[in-house]
Protein backbone atom coordinates (compact mmCIF):
# COMPACT_ATOMS: atom_id res chain seq x y z
CA UNK A 1 0.00 0.00 0.00
CA UNK A 2 1.37 3.40 -0.90
CA UNK A 3 1.56 6.42 1.34
CA UNK A 4 -1.13 8.43 -0.43
CA UNK A 5 -3.43 5.45 -0.49
CA UNK A 6 -2.79 4.87 3.20
CA UNK A 7 -3.61 8.48 3.98
CA UNK A 8 -6.90 8.28 2.08
CA UNK A 9 -7.75 5.18 4.07
CA UNK A 10 -7.05 6.99 7.35
CA UNK A 11 -9.12 9.97 6.30
CA UNK A 12 -12.12 7.77 5.70
CA UNK A 13 -12.07 6.71 9.34
CA UNK A 14 -14.71 8.70 11.14
CA UNK A 15 -15.05 6.90 14.42
CA UNK A 16 -12.84 4.99 16.80
CA UNK A 17 -13.80 2.45 19.38
CA UNK A 18 -13.71 3.61 22.96
CA UNK A 19 -12.79 1.67 26.06
CA UNK A 20 -16.07 0.82 27.77
CA UNK A 21 -14.83 0.80 31.38
CA UNK A 22 -13.99 4.46 31.48
CA UNK A 23 -17.26 5.56 29.85
CA UNK A 24 -19.26 3.77 32.54
CA UNK A 25 -17.14 5.31 35.28
CA UNK A 26 -17.40 8.80 33.81
CA UNK A 27 -21.17 8.67 33.35
CA UNK A 28 -21.48 7.47 36.94
CA UNK A 29 -19.31 10.36 38.11
CA UNK A 30 -21.39 12.82 36.10
CA UNK A 31 -24.54 11.48 37.74
CA UNK A 32 -23.15 12.40 41.17
CA UNK A 33 -23.78 16.08 41.98
CA UNK A 34 -20.74 16.17 44.28
CA UNK A 35 -18.29 15.32 41.48
CA UNK A 36 -16.01 18.21 40.51
CA UNK A 37 -15.08 19.21 36.96
CA UNK A 38 -11.45 18.44 37.62
CA UNK A 39 -12.25 14.86 38.76
CA UNK A 40 -14.23 14.21 35.59
CA UNK A 41 -11.56 15.81 33.45
CA UNK A 42 -8.93 13.53 34.96
CA UNK A 43 -11.06 10.44 34.40
CA UNK A 44 -11.74 11.30 30.75
CA UNK A 45 -8.10 12.12 30.09
CA UNK A 46 -7.12 8.61 31.26
CA UNK A 47 -8.77 7.07 28.19
CA UNK A 48 -6.89 7.95 25.01
CA UNK A 49 -9.57 7.09 22.49
CA UNK A 50 -12.32 8.74 24.49
CA UNK A 51 -10.35 11.94 25.11
CA UNK A 52 -9.51 12.17 21.40
CA UNK A 53 -13.19 11.73 20.59
CA UNK A 54 -14.26 14.36 23.08
CA UNK A 55 -11.64 16.80 21.75
CA UNK A 56 -12.68 16.04 18.18
CA UNK A 57 -16.26 16.86 19.03
CA UNK A 58 -15.52 20.08 20.89
CA UNK A 59 -13.34 21.18 17.99
CA UNK A 60 -15.84 20.35 15.26
CA UNK A 61 -16.86 24.01 15.09
CA UNK A 62 -20.28 23.26 16.46
CA UNK A 63 -19.78 25.36 19.61
CA UNK A 64 -18.42 28.39 17.82
CA UNK A 65 -15.20 28.85 19.75
CA UNK A 66 -12.63 30.66 17.66
CA UNK A 67 -9.69 28.99 19.40
CA UNK A 68 -9.30 25.22 19.25
CA UNK A 69 -9.74 23.44 22.59
CA UNK A 70 -6.92 21.02 23.20
CA UNK A 71 -7.34 19.64 26.74
CA UNK A 72 -10.22 18.02 28.63
CA UNK A 73 -10.04 20.36 31.68
CA UNK A 74 -10.21 23.32 29.30
CA UNK A 75 -13.21 21.73 27.60
CA UNK A 76 -14.84 21.18 31.00
CA UNK A 77 -14.40 24.84 31.94
CA UNK A 78 -15.65 26.17 28.59
CA UNK A 79 -18.41 23.70 27.89
CA UNK A 80 -19.69 22.61 31.28
CA UNK A 81 -20.84 19.27 32.62
CA UNK A 82 -23.82 18.65 30.41
CA UNK A 83 -22.10 19.11 27.08
CA UNK A 84 -19.21 16.91 28.12
CA UNK A 85 -21.64 14.33 29.43
CA UNK A 86 -23.41 14.28 26.05
CA UNK A 87 -20.11 13.80 24.29
CA UNK A 88 -19.15 10.96 26.57
CA UNK A 89 -22.50 9.26 26.06
CA UNK A 90 -22.43 9.58 22.30
CA UNK A 91 -19.04 7.92 22.13
CA UNK A 92 -20.32 4.92 24.07
CA UNK A 93 -22.98 4.41 21.38
CA UNK A 94 -20.19 4.11 18.84
CA UNK A 95 -18.32 1.81 21.13
CA UNK A 96 -16.95 -1.09 19.11
CA UNK A 97 -15.33 -2.94 21.95
CA UNK A 98 -11.83 -3.10 20.50
CA UNK A 99 -9.22 -5.12 22.24
CA UNK A 100 -6.29 -2.83 22.52
CA UNK A 101 -2.70 -4.07 22.34
CA UNK A 102 -1.49 -5.44 25.65
CA UNK A 103 0.35 -2.86 27.73
CA UNK A 104 -0.34 0.02 25.34
CA UNK A 105 -2.61 1.71 27.84
CA UNK A 106 0.00 1.63 30.62
CA UNK A 107 2.62 2.81 28.14
CA UNK A 108 0.45 5.75 27.05
CA UNK A 109 -0.50 6.73 30.58
CA UNK A 110 3.13 6.64 31.69
CA UNK A 111 4.08 8.63 28.61
CA UNK A 112 1.49 11.31 29.40
CA UNK A 113 2.76 11.68 32.94
CA UNK A 114 6.37 11.73 31.80
CA UNK A 115 5.61 14.43 29.23
CA UNK A 116 4.22 16.52 32.10
CA UNK A 117 7.30 15.83 34.24
CA UNK A 118 9.72 16.83 31.44
CA UNK A 119 7.65 19.87 30.38
CA UNK A 120 7.80 21.16 33.97
CA UNK A 121 11.49 20.31 34.29
CA UNK A 122 12.39 22.38 31.24
CA UNK A 123 9.74 24.99 32.05
CA UNK A 124 7.55 24.72 28.94
CA UNK A 125 4.16 26.43 28.83
CA UNK A 126 1.03 24.41 29.45
CA UNK A 127 2.40 21.08 30.69
CA UNK A 128 -1.15 19.65 30.73
CA UNK A 129 -1.44 20.10 27.00
CA UNK A 130 1.96 18.50 26.48
CA UNK A 131 0.73 15.55 28.56
CA UNK A 132 -2.18 15.07 26.18
CA UNK A 133 0.26 14.39 23.35
CA UNK A 134 1.75 11.62 25.48
CA UNK A 135 -1.64 10.06 26.04
CA UNK A 136 -2.50 10.11 22.34
CA UNK A 137 0.90 9.50 20.75
CA UNK A 138 0.25 5.83 19.88
CA UNK A 139 -3.35 6.32 18.81
CA UNK A 140 -2.24 5.26 15.30
CA UNK A 141 -1.58 1.74 16.62
CA UNK A 142 -5.17 1.45 17.85
CA UNK A 143 -6.42 2.72 14.47
CA UNK A 144 -4.29 0.21 12.58
CA UNK A 145 -5.43 -2.68 14.72
CA UNK A 146 -9.04 -1.70 14.22
CA UNK A 147 -9.09 -0.59 10.57
CA UNK A 148 -6.06 -2.21 8.90
CA UNK A 149 -5.92 -5.59 10.56
CA UNK A 150 -3.94 -7.32 7.75
CA UNK A 151 -1.18 -4.73 7.74
CA UNK A 152 -1.18 -4.60 11.52
CA UNK A 153 -0.78 -8.38 11.83
CA UNK A 154 2.07 -8.34 9.33
CA UNK A 155 3.84 -5.64 11.35
CA UNK A 156 3.36 -7.55 14.60
CA UNK A 157 4.72 -10.72 12.97
CA UNK A 158 7.79 -8.91 11.76
CA UNK A 159 8.36 -7.24 15.14
CA UNK A 160 8.32 -10.66 16.80
CA UNK A 161 10.28 -12.64 14.22
CA UNK A 162 13.01 -10.12 13.67
CA UNK A 163 13.02 -8.55 17.14
CA UNK A 164 12.75 -5.10 15.68
CA UNK A 165 11.23 -1.78 16.68
CA UNK A 166 7.53 -1.42 15.93
CA UNK A 167 7.93 1.75 13.85
CA UNK A 168 10.81 0.25 11.85
CA UNK A 169 8.65 -2.75 10.97
CA UNK A 170 5.85 -0.37 9.98
CA UNK A 171 8.18 1.52 7.67
CA UNK A 172 9.19 -1.74 6.02
CA UNK A 173 5.66 -3.05 5.63
CA UNK A 174 3.73 0.10 4.73
CA UNK A 175 6.17 2.99 4.32
CA UNK A 176 4.39 5.02 6.99
CA UNK A 177 4.18 4.60 10.78
CA UNK A 178 1.56 4.79 13.52
CA UNK A 179 2.91 8.30 14.14
CA UNK A 180 1.83 9.41 10.64
CA UNK A 181 -1.50 7.64 10.97
CA UNK A 182 -2.26 9.15 14.38
CA UNK A 183 -1.12 12.57 13.19
CA UNK A 184 -3.28 12.48 10.05
CA UNK A 185 -6.29 11.55 12.06
CA UNK A 186 -5.78 14.33 14.60
CA UNK A 187 -5.17 16.76 11.75
CA UNK A 188 -8.39 15.69 10.12
CA UNK A 189 -10.16 16.29 13.43
CA UNK A 190 -8.76 19.83 13.29
CA UNK A 191 -6.77 19.56 16.49
CA UNK A 192 -4.20 22.36 16.88
CA UNK A 193 -0.72 21.87 15.46
CA UNK A 194 0.94 21.93 18.89
CA UNK A 195 -0.87 18.62 19.51
CA UNK A 196 -0.59 17.13 16.02
CA UNK A 197 3.07 17.88 15.34
CA UNK A 198 4.63 16.13 18.37
CA UNK A 199 2.56 13.01 17.68
CA UNK A 200 3.31 13.03 13.95
CA UNK A 201 7.08 13.32 14.53
CA UNK A 202 7.76 11.56 17.82
CA UNK A 203 9.90 9.02 15.93
CA UNK A 204 11.49 11.52 13.55
CA UNK A 205 12.56 14.56 15.54
CA UNK A 206 13.91 17.60 13.67
CA UNK A 207 14.91 20.83 15.47
CA UNK A 208 13.62 23.16 12.75
CA UNK A 209 9.94 22.30 13.12
CA UNK A 210 7.57 24.80 14.67
CA UNK A 211 6.84 22.79 17.81
CA UNK A 212 10.28 21.23 18.13
CA UNK A 213 10.33 21.74 21.92
CA UNK A 214 7.12 19.79 22.50
CA UNK A 215 8.10 17.15 19.96
CA UNK A 216 11.41 16.74 21.78
CA UNK A 217 9.57 16.29 25.08
CA UNK A 218 7.34 13.57 23.62
CA UNK A 219 10.25 11.86 21.85
CA UNK A 220 12.22 11.77 25.11
CA UNK A 221 9.21 10.72 27.21
CA UNK A 222 8.40 7.77 24.93
CA UNK A 223 12.00 6.53 25.17
CA UNK A 224 12.33 7.01 28.94
CA UNK A 225 9.04 5.17 29.54
CA UNK A 226 10.38 2.24 27.53
CA UNK A 227 13.73 2.40 29.35
CA UNK A 228 11.91 2.04 32.67
CA UNK A 229 9.64 -0.66 31.23
CA UNK A 230 6.22 0.90 31.94
CA UNK A 231 3.64 -0.99 29.87
CA UNK A 232 4.52 -1.90 26.30
CA UNK A 233 4.59 -0.11 22.98
CA UNK A 234 4.30 -3.46 21.19
CA UNK A 235 7.99 -4.31 20.81
CA UNK A 236 10.91 -5.38 23.00
CA UNK A 237 13.41 -2.73 21.85
CA UNK A 238 14.06 0.94 22.55
CA UNK A 239 14.49 3.68 19.92
CA UNK A 240 17.70 5.71 20.01
CA UNK A 241 17.37 9.10 21.69
CA UNK A 242 17.98 12.04 19.35
CA UNK A 243 20.86 14.19 20.57
CA UNK A 244 19.27 17.13 18.79
CA UNK A 245 16.12 16.63 20.87
CA UNK A 246 18.25 16.82 24.02
CA UNK A 247 19.93 20.00 22.74
CA UNK A 248 16.57 21.56 21.89
CA UNK A 249 15.51 21.07 25.51
CA UNK A 250 18.98 22.14 26.76
CA UNK A 251 19.30 18.84 28.58
CA UNK A 252 22.54 17.05 29.42
CA UNK A 253 23.26 13.45 30.28
CA UNK A 254 23.10 14.31 34.01
CA UNK A 255 19.52 15.56 33.69
CA UNK A 256 18.38 12.03 32.78
CA UNK A 257 19.01 10.89 36.34
CA UNK A 258 16.77 13.54 37.86
CA UNK A 259 13.96 13.07 35.33
CA UNK A 260 13.99 9.28 35.59
CA UNK A 261 14.09 9.41 39.42
CA UNK A 262 11.01 11.65 39.35
CA UNK A 263 9.22 9.28 36.96
CA UNK A 264 9.77 6.23 39.13
CA UNK A 265 8.80 8.23 42.20
CA UNK A 266 5.53 9.52 40.73
CA UNK A 267 4.43 6.38 38.91
CA UNK A 268 4.56 3.63 41.48
CA UNK A 269 1.00 2.69 40.51
CA UNK A 270 1.70 2.05 36.82
CA UNK A 271 2.09 -1.60 35.80
CA UNK A 272 5.45 -2.72 34.40
CA UNK B 1 -10.24 -3.91 41.43
CA UNK B 2 -11.21 -4.42 37.79
CA UNK B 3 -13.95 -3.37 35.43
CA UNK B 4 -15.94 -6.23 33.90
CA UNK B 5 -18.87 -6.62 31.55
CA UNK B 6 -22.03 -8.00 33.10
CA UNK B 7 -21.64 -11.13 30.92
CA UNK B 8 -18.35 -11.82 32.67
CA UNK B 9 -19.81 -11.47 36.17
CA UNK B 10 -19.80 -14.62 38.32
CA UNK B 11 -21.74 -15.44 41.51
CA UNK B 12 -19.51 -14.55 44.46
CA UNK B 13 -17.86 -11.54 42.78
CA UNK B 14 -17.76 -8.56 45.15
CA UNK B 15 -18.88 -5.15 43.87
CA UNK B 16 -16.31 -2.40 44.62
CA UNK B 17 -18.45 0.58 43.65
CA UNK B 18 -22.22 0.98 44.00
CA UNK B 19 -24.06 -0.15 40.85
CA UNK B 20 -26.58 2.46 39.70
CA UNK B 21 -29.42 2.43 37.23
CA UNK B 22 -29.83 4.95 34.41
CA UNK B 23 -31.41 7.50 36.77
CA UNK B 24 -28.51 7.31 39.20
CA UNK B 25 -30.32 5.25 41.84
CA UNK B 26 -28.18 2.69 43.64
CA UNK B 27 -29.31 -0.85 42.79
CA UNK B 28 -26.46 -2.62 44.53
CA UNK B 29 -24.38 -1.14 47.36
CA UNK B 30 -20.60 -1.23 47.54
CA UNK B 31 -19.36 -4.53 48.95
CA UNK B 32 -22.37 -6.61 47.79
CA UNK B 33 -21.65 -10.18 46.66
CA UNK B 34 -23.24 -11.22 43.37
CA UNK B 35 -25.72 -14.08 43.15
CA UNK B 36 -27.28 -15.58 39.99
CA UNK B 37 -30.52 -13.72 40.83
CA UNK B 38 -28.73 -10.37 41.24
CA UNK B 39 -26.88 -10.82 37.94
CA UNK B 40 -30.19 -11.57 36.19
CA UNK B 41 -31.81 -8.51 37.81
CA UNK B 42 -29.00 -6.22 36.66
CA UNK B 43 -29.29 -7.63 33.15
CA UNK B 44 -32.98 -6.72 33.12
CA UNK B 45 -32.17 -3.22 34.34
CA UNK B 46 -29.72 -2.71 31.48
CA UNK B 47 -26.50 -2.68 33.52
CA UNK B 48 -23.59 -3.42 31.20
CA UNK B 49 -20.51 -3.09 33.36
CA UNK B 50 -19.40 -3.15 36.96
CA UNK B 51 -16.30 -2.81 39.06
CA UNK B 52 -15.46 -5.90 41.08
CA UNK B 53 -12.80 -6.92 43.60
CA UNK B 54 -9.67 -8.80 42.61
CA UNK B 55 -7.45 -9.12 39.60
CA UNK B 56 -8.39 -10.46 36.20
CA UNK B 57 -7.84 -14.25 36.29
CA UNK B 58 -6.89 -14.07 32.59
CA UNK B 59 -4.32 -11.32 33.10
CA UNK B 60 -0.70 -12.36 32.61
CA UNK B 61 1.13 -13.02 35.91
CA UNK B 62 3.11 -10.05 37.23
CA UNK B 63 6.67 -9.91 35.91
CA UNK B 64 9.45 -11.08 38.22
CA UNK B 65 12.62 -9.14 38.91
CA UNK B 66 14.50 -11.62 36.67
CA UNK B 67 12.01 -11.05 33.80
CA UNK B 68 12.42 -7.27 34.11
CA UNK B 69 16.23 -7.49 34.15
CA UNK B 70 16.24 -9.79 31.10
CA UNK B 71 13.88 -7.45 29.24
CA UNK B 72 16.16 -4.52 30.04
CA UNK B 73 19.15 -6.34 28.48
CA UNK B 74 17.22 -7.18 25.29
CA UNK B 75 15.93 -3.64 25.00
CA UNK B 76 19.36 -2.03 24.93
CA UNK B 77 21.11 -4.74 22.89
CA UNK B 78 23.33 -3.28 20.18
CA UNK B 79 23.36 0.23 21.69
CA UNK B 80 26.57 -0.26 23.70
CA UNK B 81 28.43 2.46 21.77
CA UNK B 82 25.82 5.13 22.53
CA UNK B 83 26.78 6.80 25.82
CA UNK B 84 23.42 8.53 26.27
CA UNK B 85 21.53 5.26 25.88
CA UNK B 86 23.96 3.45 28.19
CA UNK B 87 23.47 6.13 30.84
CA UNK B 88 19.72 5.60 30.54
CA UNK B 89 20.14 1.85 30.88
CA UNK B 90 22.33 2.27 33.95
CA UNK B 91 19.72 4.45 35.67
CA UNK B 92 16.85 2.10 34.78
CA UNK B 93 18.87 -0.83 36.11
CA UNK B 94 19.55 0.98 39.40
CA UNK B 95 15.84 1.65 39.72
CA UNK B 96 15.04 -2.04 39.25
CA UNK B 97 17.67 -3.02 41.82
CA UNK B 98 16.34 -0.46 44.31
CA UNK B 99 12.82 -1.74 43.86
CA UNK B 100 13.93 -5.33 44.38
CA UNK B 101 15.81 -4.50 47.58
CA UNK B 102 12.82 -2.75 49.14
Amino acid sequence: MERAEMRRLVEKITSLPTLPGSVTRITQMLDNPDTTASEVGKEIAKDQVLSAKVLKLVNSGFYGFSQPISTIPHAMVLLGFNVVKTLVLSTSVLDMMAQSMEGLWQHSLACARTCGIIARYVDLDDPEEVSVTGLLHDLGKVVMEEHMKDVFDEVVQRVQNEKMLFYKAEEEVMEVTHANIGGWLLEKWQLPSQLVEPIMYHHSFHPSRQHADRTAVLHLADILVRAEGFGSGGDARIPVLSEEAMQTLKLKKDDLQEIMDTMVDEMRDVVR
Amino acid sequence: MRSILLEEAKPGDEVVEPVKNGRGMVILPKGAKLSPALIERMRKMGVRELLVEGNDPNAPPPKTFEDLMAELEVRFEGLEENSLMMEMKKIAKEHLLNRESR
